[in-house]
């Protein structure tokens, strides 16, 4: 226990300090290009945690980060890279909004109904990756990425020919009626549902017999299966889960945000949620980095607003972190792939 | 008519950065490093290639810039994911989304010049040529399509019948045999990278210096991963690759023309994609160059 927690401590620590590199970076090019560093960083910092509403903004924009995080976690922890988030984020949110839009159900059935259907959604876009991955050693890489670009182009066909708003002259759909929006509790409750979906996963992945077969596939694919694991089935879960967790992650955001797919709708949350993934490593993590990230999102916006900097240094305070948390933990990072028990 | 020589020539061009691209794809994949940078590193191309050619006056020099912006990103990679090592995809992905902070805080930075257009590359039919068809064709193709081209003969020439081709693919290949042959393997991806790097930034520059000329944030929206499903779709080898390239320019031209064709646009945009997915598939497994993705720990 002793070593675990000395893992964590230095994990954290280390975080700490790429952040603060970045954020020196981040202040070495404002003042490069003669704007006033301390303004900027503190613009950024109020526009984080200065107001309640603040706050709230930045819990909400954390959501479907997070839930991509998970997406890219759970398939990870078996040794399957799922790039796929931004797809099934689109696809998700398609298919919500073509349920709630298209028919007609009391509000309590209409939104879980809408839930699970961009479940499924998701879990369909992935299925090729996972079947191609088990049965012709294709690797996931390539063919979540191609199907990313598939369910994008295809949410704009779909909002540029069928499901385009009558009358609009921009590509979008229906906005999702009043009825079936997700209420709103302080922040609406697409961000507990998403909380208790992590929190759930993360007591999967740690207590549960289903979490330890993870481990092993992900530590040594054929001692697994040579001890008996059925790796395939095993790996079929978590991949499937994570589709079904990447369409929730849309719908949630269409249910409860934007209320309608059109063009350029989505922000590259599903790649944020790989980013924050690495970040957190476990699904709890997963949450406070996709809350760092959102913060810096929400916070490079007000430091445009407020002092003129642009907010395109934002992507290299999201980023910047990861690489040298990569960096200085890649001496360790593979042995704890190969033994994932030991990363507890 | 649809396929006439304007619609090839259209594919052509929107296919000519890509096929760029794609050869560095495939020779950074050849010797084992699996290049999901090349997103961010074609954008790096296409800002300095942009920002050359405007404050030179010369598209040339610009495409030199790119090249040269490609080849230190191809370098900074290779520090990254070669010498430290860390894993290839996670360190590709978060390179992309910094490569975006970088090129859009650059372009904001220096954006006061760049309200004006790049120069164009000139390039007409000669006289001489004009009462040929096939001539005429072959003359409008523009310069840089050629220069693909040309790389592709080269690339493939070198990769498969040079010694020092043998190397990189060997490196890609085992690098245990390749260790215990002597190779010093760091330093060949090193290689392999850096002019993987240039050719995605010299790509970046054909974007944005050969065809759009002007920049945007994040304007290649996804080309540099287009590459690379091109580099699956031909199965690392680089005349399909070629072809893939061409597939996809051919896809995107379509979906230009849709008001000639009728259907969706995105629906032609969507094939390319689908059919990379086919091809990995049904093509048979075990061809692709066993090391890509496994960082060498080696030393």
């Amino acid at each position: 226990m002793r070593f675990d927690g000395f893992q964590l401590f230095s994990d954290i620590g280390i975080f700490v300090l790429s952040l603060l590199a970045a954020m020196l970076l981040v202040a070495g090019l404002v003042e490069l290009i003669g704007g006033d560093a301390l303004a900027a960083l503190s613009a950024m910092v109020e526009g984080v945690v200065g107001s309640r509403q603040a706050i709230v903004e930045t819990v909400i924009e954390a959501t479907p980060t997070a839930l991509c995080g998970l997406a890219f976690l759970i398939p990870f922890k078996a040794g399957f890279f799922n790039i796929g988030a931004q797809g099934h984020l689109q696809l998700g949110a398609l298919a919500a909004v073509f349920v709630t839009t298209t028919f007609t159900l009391p509000a309590p059935l209409m939104i879980p109904l809408a839930l699970v259907v961009s479940a499924l959604a998701g879990m369909l876009l992935i299925a090729p990756s996972l079947v191609l991955k088990v049965k012709r050693g294709a690797n996931e890489v390539t063919t979540t990425v191609m199907l990313n670009f598939v369910a994008i182009e295809f949410v704009l066909a779909m909002v540029t020919g069928p499901m385009q708003q009558p009358d609009s002259f921009f590509a979008e759909s229906n906005l999702i009626p009043a009825d079936y929006r997700l209420p709103v509790m302080v922040v609406h409750v697409g961000v507990f549902l998403a909380v208790a979906i992590i929190v759930a996963a993360g007591w999967i992945l740690k207590h549960t017999v289903f979490g330890f077969r993870l481990d092993a596939l992900g530590g040594n694919p054929s001692a697994a299966g040579a001890l008996g694991m059925r790796t395939g089935a095993t790996l079929a879960k978590a991949v499937l889960v994570a589709g079904a967790i990447g369409g929730i992650a849309g719908s949630i955001q269409a249910l409860s945000v934007v209320f309608q797919v059109a063009e350029h709708w989505a922000k590259p949350w599903g790649f944020l949620g790989i980013l924050a993934a690495l970040m957190g490593r476990n699904p709890v993590g997963v949450i406070f980095a996709a809350l760092l990230l959102a913060g810096l999102e929400i916070g490079g916006r007000n430091m445009q607003a407020m002092t003129g900097v642009p907010a395109a240094l934002v992507f290299l305070l999201q980023s910047v972190p990861v690489l040298l948390l990569l960096a200085v933990r890649s001496t360790h990072f593979f042995k704890m792939m190969s033994l994932p028990g030991a990363s507890r | 008519m649809i396929f006439d020589p304007e619609f090839l020539l259209s594919a052509l061009r929107i296919a000519t950065p890509l096929m760029i691209v794609a050869l560095g794809v495939l020779i950074a994949e050849r010797a084992g490093v699996l290049f999901l940078g090349v997103e961010g590193v074609m954008l790096c191309g296409a800002l300095f290639g942009i920002l050359g050619a405007v404050y030179t006056g010369d598209p040339w020099m610009g495409m030199m810039c790119g090249l040269a912006a490609g080849v230190v990103a191809g370098l900074v990679s290779a520090a990254l994911i070669v010498w430290i090592p860390t894993d290839q995809v996670v360190m590709g992905l978060a390179m992309n989304i910094a490569a975006i902070g970088v090129t859009s805080f650059i372009f904001r930075v220096t954006a006061d010049d760049l309200q004006q257009m790049s120069p164009t590359i000139d390039w007409t039919v000669p006289a001489w040529a004009a009462d040929n068809a096939v001539a005429t064709f072959l003359f409008s193709v523009p310069p840089l399509a050629w220069l693909a081209i040309i790389l592709y003969a080269v690339a493939w020439y070198v990769l498969f019948h040079s010694a020092p081709g043998l190397l990189l693919r060997s490196v890609g290949q085992s690098v245990k045999a390749a260790n215990s042959a002597g190779l010093n393997v760091p330093w060949v991806r090193t290689v392999a990278l850096a002019i993987a790097g240039g050719l995605s930034g010299l790509g970046g520059a054909a974007l944005t210096v050969g065809w759009v000329r002007s920049f945007s944030d994040d304007i290649t929206a996804g080309r540099g991963f287009i590459a690379l499903a091109a580099v699956y779709f031909g199965r690392w080898y680089p005349r399909w690759t070629l072809f893939g390239c061409l597939l996809f320019g051919i896809g995107e031209a379509l979906a230009l023309r849709t008001q000639v064709l009728g259907g969706n646009p995105h629906l032609y945009l969507m094939i390319p994609y689908v059919l990379t997915v086919c091809v990995l598939a049904f093509a048979e497994s075990g061809r692709a160059p066993r090391e890509v993705g496994k960082p060498y720990e080696g030393r």
